[in-house]
């Protein structure tokens, strides 16, 4: 075995230890005390795939992708007093327009962070609008996701401290891995549940996952998975923005797939409130509200497609 | 560029390959992407004039062993160069494809053929195909009933192999025949001549237009006892083997000429409407999906690992990305889809026709999906 496969097979425990607990939020002081810098600095992408991947299987809960992305931009924030706000609006992308009424949460254990940062895009800039706690409107919502503890937040969005150059597409570009990452593990859940029931449940004398017409679902999942898998591995290699942003989308789609065809072969059982998939649909269709890809994979077109500019992703 | 290093770094190898094609640039027009006649016979000559140049110019050579006249060094390498290739505005020539997937086969199972037949292979002075499939035996392969008999020192063939792709120009093919009992046990990889006695080639023509493929036909072909490649009634492995390269380097292979095809597109259509662009976006991360996958396969079959099922997981995205890219060009260009008659257009529809079958060649999508189900995610087998 390598060392670095034994340093991710230690993380992976860990982490299943972490978010498999009674209690599936992960505080922001548990994860510093893990030795998050550390790991942060001497091996970001095992750091955030490991956690983020377990955290997504597990329907845990923390601040790790506000991490990863300050990680990548430590001028960002310092979420030991500050939460970001993430905005959810398909059409705003991942920053709130100049003038706008801000609405969009904060993640897991946010809430009683003494200050929010709102990142506000001013004329084709990213600032960063920092506001004391009681200058927000916060409220703890329910919504799509009763286990993810979301903190609405509304403001105001006027213009911040503009942030250093590349710095805010950077965060994005990891914060958008750790999401990818989690929704990948989400995915991965639901293919594990689907699997168990399709190879246990008997009709017309055979166990139903032996219907092609089942089999095909759930092939198609892991085929989606593995390339969400597979597309996260090579954003990776030079943290391009963009590559990131096909992570992002490609995780989405492993999700949407999942979804689609998971509930389908789990029946009638998998459709009821005591069935634990539709936990684990609440926590994929919220994530899928985070860092959207779509704006960033258009602006890719033009440059990274035309100018057929990639990552080398071969090794020899 | 010498031919006797032993070791080069990939970013040298592409850096070197991309001046050495600047430098001869006229010499291969003919086999730049955009000048594909719609004839695959006119495509691939030039194709086959580049392939031999970068043989002797040496970057070609790395890759394979220093029994056929390779370099050495890992599998990696000659995936660099294909992509280089495309980069720099060339076809990946026709007949490296099926070197992809017979050439390792070759190596891995017959260090006699190797030595003695390869090279004129790699070198393209030969062209081979697969001959696989047969009437009665498509997806269920090992229902093949194409026959070699033992003549003492040698074989006899007889039967039928069909879709063989290249067949048309094709000088050899390594084909699978049943020299046993029926089922995967039975069945002998040989590598035949095509000129041999008995032989005949017939070209099919495709939906595309083109003559993608061939059936052969066998009556009492004579082939020589040093033919076999593997073991004799060992053929379903050195088949099996074949495949995990077929999925991987072939898929590898694709994604470049996707990516530059997606290229191509955005320059072609200029402004972009917001579902376009979100379409095309799609498109990219399929392609970009099929790459990621495709280099690790391709990098752990390099190291020798052997992947089993999980390649057919390459195979369902590769039909997935084709498709996506092609149906993009479709909506985006439609007049020159519906109503060109240029060379251009004419070769544009055959590529999309061509994308069509990427779900169906190679072992049909739905093939692959019972073989993750079964094989990757253990569910319970199916009736068949």
């Amino acid at each position: 075995m390598s060392q670095a496969s034994f340093v991710d097979d230690a993380l992976r425990t860990t982490a299943a230890q972490l978010f498999g607990g009674g209690d599936r939020l992960v505080p922001l002081a548990v994860l510093v005390d893990l030795g998050w810098s550390e790991l942060a600095a001497e091996d970001l992408p095992t750091a955030v795939s490991v956690l983020a991947e377990e955290q997504g299987r597990r329907l845990g809960l923390s601040r790790l992708a506000e991490l990863a992305m300050c990680a990548a931009a430590p001028s960002l924030l310092d979420p030991a007093d500050s939460a970001l706000v993430f905005a959810v609006q398909p059409r705003l992308g991942v920053t709130f327009l100049h003038g706008s009424s801000v609405d969009g949460i904060v993640l897991a254990d946010g809430r009683g962070a003494p200050t929010f940062v709102v990142p506000v895009s001013t004329e084709g800039r990213v600032t960063l609008r920092r506001l004391p706690a009681g200058e927000v409107d916060i409220a703890p919502v329910t919504g799509i996701d009763p286990d993810a503890r979301v903190t609405r937040v509304r403001c105001n969005a006027e213009g911040g401290v503009p942030v250093e150059p590349g710095a805010w597409e950077a965060a994005v570009a990891a914060g958008s891995l750790a999401v990818a990452h989690e929704l990948v593990g989400v995915a991965e859940a639901m293919l594990d549940l689907a699997v168990t029931h399709v190879s246990e449940r008997r009709q017309f004398g055979v166990p139903i996952g032996s219907f092609q017409a089942v089999q095909h679902r759930l092939a198609d999942v892991l085929v989606d998975v593995s390339a969400g898998r597979a597309v996260c591995r090579t954003a990776w290699i030079d943290r391009d923005r963009f590559a990131c942003a096909a992570a992002r989308s490609a995780a989405g789609r492993a999700f949407e797939t999942a979804m689609r065809h998971c509930q389908q072969v789990l029946g009638a059982m998998g459709s009821t409130w005591e069935h634990p998939l539709h936990r684990y649909q609440r926590r994929g269709l919220l994530l899928e509200r985070l860092l959207d890809p779509a704006p960033t994979l258009r602006e890719a077109l033009s440059t990274v497609v035309v100018d057929q500019r990639r990552a080398e992703v071969l090794e020899g | 560029m010498t031919t006797s290093p032993t070791v080069v770094r990939l970013a040298d190898l592409r850096a070197s390959l991309h001046q050495w094609l600047d430098a001869h640039e006229e010499g291969f027009a003919a086999a730049r992407r955009h000048a594909e006649p719609p004839s695959l016979e006119a495509a691939v000559v030039p194709e086959l004039g580049l392939q031999r140049a970068l043989w002797d110019a040496g970057f070609t050579r790395w890759g394979w062993p220093a029994e056929c006249g390779g370099n050495g060094g890992s599998a990696v390498l000659r995936a660099a160069v294909y992509e280089q290739l495309v980069l720099d505005g060339y076809r990946i020539p026709q007949p490296m494809l099926t070197i992809e997937t017979l050439g390792p086969a070759i190596v891995a199972f017959s260090p006699e053929l190797t030595a003695s037949h390869l090279e004129a292979c790699l070198r393209g002075d030969e062209v081979w195909c697969q001959g696989f499939s047969e009437p009665e035996a498509g997806s269920d392969l090992a229902a093949l009933r194409c026959r070699a008999t033992s003549t003492g020192n040698g074989w006899a063939v007889s039967g039928q192999k069909l879709w063989s792709s290249l067949g048309t120009v094709s000088q050899r093919t390594a084909m699978l025949a049943r020299t046993g009992d029926a089922g995967h046990r039975g069945i002998t990889m040989l590598l035949v001549d095509l000129d041999a006695p008995g032989c005949e080639v017939r070209p099919i023509r495709a939906s595309s237009g083109r003559t993608e493929f061939a059936e052969l036909f066998f009556d009492e072909t004579p082939v020589g006892g040093d033919r076999v490649v593997g073991d004799v009634n060992g053929g379903w492995a050195v088949a099996m083997y074949l495949l995990q390269w077929e999925r991987g380097m072939y898929g590898w292979m694709r994604q470049a000429v996707l990516h530059a095809r997606l290229a191509d597109l955005l320059g072609a259509v200029g402004d972009l409407a917001t579902d376009d662009a979100d379409r095309i976006a799609e498109a990219w991360v399929r392609v970009t999906a099929l790459r990621s996958s495709t280099a690790r396969t391709v990098q752990r079959l390099a190291a020798g690992e052997n992947l089993g099922p999980e390649v057919s997981v390459d195979k369902v995205l590769l039909a997935t990305a084709e498709q996506s890219v092609l149906e993009c060009e479709r909506r985006m260009l439609p007049v020159d889809f519906a109503l060109g008659d240029g060379e251009a257009d004419e070769v544009f529809r055959a590529d999309w026709f061509y994308a069509r079958m990427a779900s169906i060649y190679g072992g049909a999508i739905e093939i692959q999906r019972t073989v993750v189900a079964e094989r990757v995610l253990g569910l319970p087998r199916s009736v068949r």
